[in-house]
């Protein structure tokens, strides 16, 4: 019930012009969080007896594990380590973290669940206007990256929040480094205004 | 040497005595740089199996005369491609040096990949802080690798050596260089490659204007720029493909900028020549001399009576272009039939006589709205109203294909529509970056996506209050058969047998599951036109998700939120 008013506020949330003067509110799109299940773990009975774990020790040093609601991965690793990735809000991270935590349970490991913390919050949004990449580069050269041949879009490294913005030809921006989802809505007004400087104007 | 795991952080990675390759004591990872590191064919038997006494001998730390010719080869290969790449002696110097840097010294092994790729890398960023016009795609090339390996490569020791920010590639000098050293142009037109290189010249900042060089990679671009250039002074032996291979830019990129510019000139030619309207993909070669003219003329900030000067001689090109045109297709021309009819009232002679008067009124009413404008001028300049100060609003260049009727007729200024034209010559044509019009263009699409599941939904809606309608009426038909006299008793009986038939007919309706329904819907699904994202966009629509985020595209996420959370949460009620 919590889960399901958790998606209508998000999905249906009016603007609150008062914490985005903007008029936009950047869309999370995907929640890395960590946990530890503070246990060591035989990474190989895990994928024999889960039936939707994977393990190739070649490849990557951790069980790659999936559910599908909330639709996650997480990465367990043998000294109890976990990373939880794909969630699209705080609750459902964590909701998942818990899952995946029981799954290891009944695997029959004592894992607990300690220190659960999110570690990064992308978001998205689209200022519906296009943006003269090479004028806010040029012009904010101390915080901008912005090189066609290796990336396509400008990568703008905020100091304060400190979060690194994407920022596209077409308006789209991603933002990306949050620890808290305020900080991704900060960091979007903070640019705002300098976007709409370099906004591209059709004449 | 032992070192910490970089990928669990606790285990300790040693070398396996069997393999020789090195792994963590706690996860079990395998380290790949080890193995490319120190396992070579040279310590193995004939047989393919380990030779522990080779490796004994490799991992002597006392010896250390691989260590110097590994060295001693690694500065050789970084220094010939670095010379291949076209650094000077002293920025290969530098290049090397970043390469020590970036590997703490040890460079890489002679004859594995990632040797060239290092090299190539390191010549990149030292070209690139230059100011040289040196592209990642020209770098990756020479090192036999992929573009994106290359670009992660830089990418990586840029951020490992905290370099500053590279300064933005230089368009114009990588355009010269690849003009001067094409092998295909050099060829083909010796003699025109400053015309060609001038008119490249223009067209990339025409590009640059209209964001074409916005978030790409640069040299797609300049060889679709020098293979128009050169397709419009004649040279039509040249190709986009010939270009693209001359300087390593990726072939099919290059047609797609190519297409991007062709489109974009089109639209130009569209809005400032009087013949606009006729002009096409494949026709804009032919009007491309006057188009490019035109549009250098345009860009100008001030115009001129000299400006206006040496519009003058354009007239006589203007007339040949128009000429040239498709006399069934050009709308500009058939203004002209009506003059044509006129003459024909004043007897002139054949056909012959009446295309000359044609193509003779055509170059006089323009040259006459050519005098007009240059008087219209002069008096506004002795107003004072003509100059960088006025800030007229700019008027579509069309109003030229009126002017020459209405100067034939009333012989006499009596529009300003031409003036306000040639006021405002400095503003130039522009257009929304490709990414940002293709961007609305499929909102667009999913917001008609939209409307039309709004209507399924609607129409699924409304279905069973239609069907019980249809099942009351046939039985008030029923009931309307019973008062029928005896002696029309066959007539009620087939009236009867129409009503079985119909309610027999409404089945496949209320018995959605039976064979007859599911052949209706398999019949129905293809031509209904409904794919994979109608579905997902009234599914979204029946969970209550908003309609802007819908329009949005983020199809994956709100499915998460409002319905595999909703089922999620409907099914642990």
């Amino acid at each position: 019930m919590a889960a399901e008013a958790a998606a209508a506020l998000e999905g249906s949330e009016p603007v609150d012009l008062a914490k985005h003067p903007s008029g936009i509110i950047p869309t999370l799109q995907n929640i890395v969080s960590t946990v530890n299940l503070d246990c060591k773990l035989d990474l190989k009975a895990i994928a024999l007896q889960a039936r939707n774990a994977e393990y190739n020790p070649k490849r990557f040093a951790a069980v790659i594990m999936r559910i599908r609601e909330p639709k996650t991965t997480a990465l367990i690793f043998a000294s109890g380590k976990m990373v939880c990735t794909g969630a699209k809000s705080e609750q459902q991270s964590k909701l998942a973290a818990r899952k995946y935590a029981r799954i290891i349970q009944k695997l029959g490991f004592p894992a607990k669940f300690k220190d659960f913390k999110i570690q990064n919050i992308v978001g998205s949004c689209d200022v519906k206007f296009p943006i003269r990449l090479e004028g806010l580069a040029y012009s904010h050269g101390a915080f901008s990256s912005y090189e066609p041949e290796l990336f396509p879009g400008l990568i703008y490294r905020m100091k304060q929040p400190k979060i690194v913005l994407l920022i596209f030809v077409s308006g789209k921006i991603v933002l990306t480094g949050a620890k808290v989802r305020d900080e991704t809505y900060t960091a979007f007004e903070n640019i705002y205004p300098v976007l709409t400087e370099f906004r591209k104007v059709q004449q | 040497m032992e070192s910490t795991c970089w990928s669990c952080g606790e285990g300790a990675v040693v070398a396996d005595p069997d393999t020789g390759v090195l792994v963590c004591t706690s996860c079990g990872r395998i380290h790949d740089s080890g193995s490319s590191e120190f396992v070579h064919q040279s310590i193995c038997t004939d047989n393919g199996v380990y030779d522990l006494r080779a490796s004994s001998f490799v991992y002597h730390q006392s010896q250390s005369q691989y260590r110097d010719q590994k060295l001693s080869n690694g500065v050789v290969t970084i220094a010939s491609i670095a010379a291949r790449l076209g650094l000077s002696p002293t920025a290969a110097d530098e290049a090397l040096a970043m390469a020590k840097s970036a590997t703490g010294g040890n460079l890489a092994t002679q004859g594995s990949a990632f040797l060239p790729a290092l090299a190539s890398a390191c010549a990149f960023l030292v070209a690139r802080s230059h100011r040289l016009p040196l592209s990642l795609a020209e770098a990756a090339e020479t090192a036999f690798c992929s573009v994106a390996s290359l670009a992660d490569l830089v990418s990586r020791i840029a951020s490992h050596l905290s370099l500053p920010p590279l300064p933005s590639f230089d368009y114009a000098a990588a355009l010269e260089r690849a003009v001067r050293s094409s092998p295909s142009l050099s060829s083909a037109a010796s003699e025109r490659t400053e015309v060609i290189l001038s008119q490249s010249r223009f067209l990339l900042r025409c590009a640059s204007k209209w964001s074409l060089t916005t978030g790409r990679f640069p040299l797609p671009l300049i060889a679709a720029l020098v293979a128009f250039a050169a397709e419009a002074n004649g040279v039509t032996s040249i190709t986009v493909e010939d270009i693209a291979r001359d300087i390593s830019a990726r072939l099919h990129t290059s047609l797609r900028r190519y297409k991007e510019l062709v489109d974009a000139l089109v639209r130009v030619a569209r809005e400032l020549l009087p013949w606009g309207a006729d002009v096409n993909a494949k026709n804009l070669l032919l009007n491309a001399p006057v188009l490019l003219r035109l549009m250098e003329m345009r860009s100008q900030s001030d115009p001129s009576e000299q400006f206006l000067e040496s519009f003058a001689p354009d007239i006589a090109g203007i007339v040949q272009a128009c000429s040239a045109v498709d006399d069934d297709e050009s709308k500009y021309l058939q203004v002209a039939p009506q003059l044509a009819s006129d003459d024909l009232d004043s007897n002139n002679s054949g056909q012959e006589g009446k295309e000359l008067e044609n193509f003779k009124i055509s170059e006089e009413c323009l040259s006459s709205a050519y005098q007009n404008v240059l008087k219209r001028l002069a008096q506004l300049q002795r107003l004072g109203q003509v100059g960088k100060g006025a800030n007229r609003k700019r008027q579509r260049i069309g109003g030229l294909e009126l002017e020459p009727c209405i100067d034939s007729l009333d012989d006499g200024w009596t529009k300003d529509m031409v003036l306000e034209d040639v006021v405002n010559i400095d503003v130039g044509f522009d257009v929304p970056p490709p990414s940002f019009a293709a961007g609305m263009k499929l909102q667009k699409k999913r917001r008609a996506r939209i409307e039309a599941a709004k209507c399924r939904i609607d129409a699924i809606r409304k279905g069973p209050v239609e069907s019980e309608n249809k099942l009351q009426a046939a039985l008030r038909n029923e009931d309307a058969c019973s008062p029928q006299k005896p002696a029309r008793k066959k007539r009620g009986k087939k009236r009867i047998a129409g009503s079985d038939r119909a309610m027999n007919g409404e089945l496949p309706i209320e018995m959605p599951d039976g064979p007859g329904g599911e052949k209706k819907r398999r019949k129905g699904a293809p031509s209904d036109g409904i794919d994979w994202e109608d579905c997902i966009i009234e599914l979204l629509l029946l969970h209550g998700a908003n309609e802007e985020e819908i329009e949005q595209g983020q199809y994956r996420r709100l499915l998460d939120l409002h319905v595999f959370c909703a089922v999620s949460a409907s099914g642990h009620k």
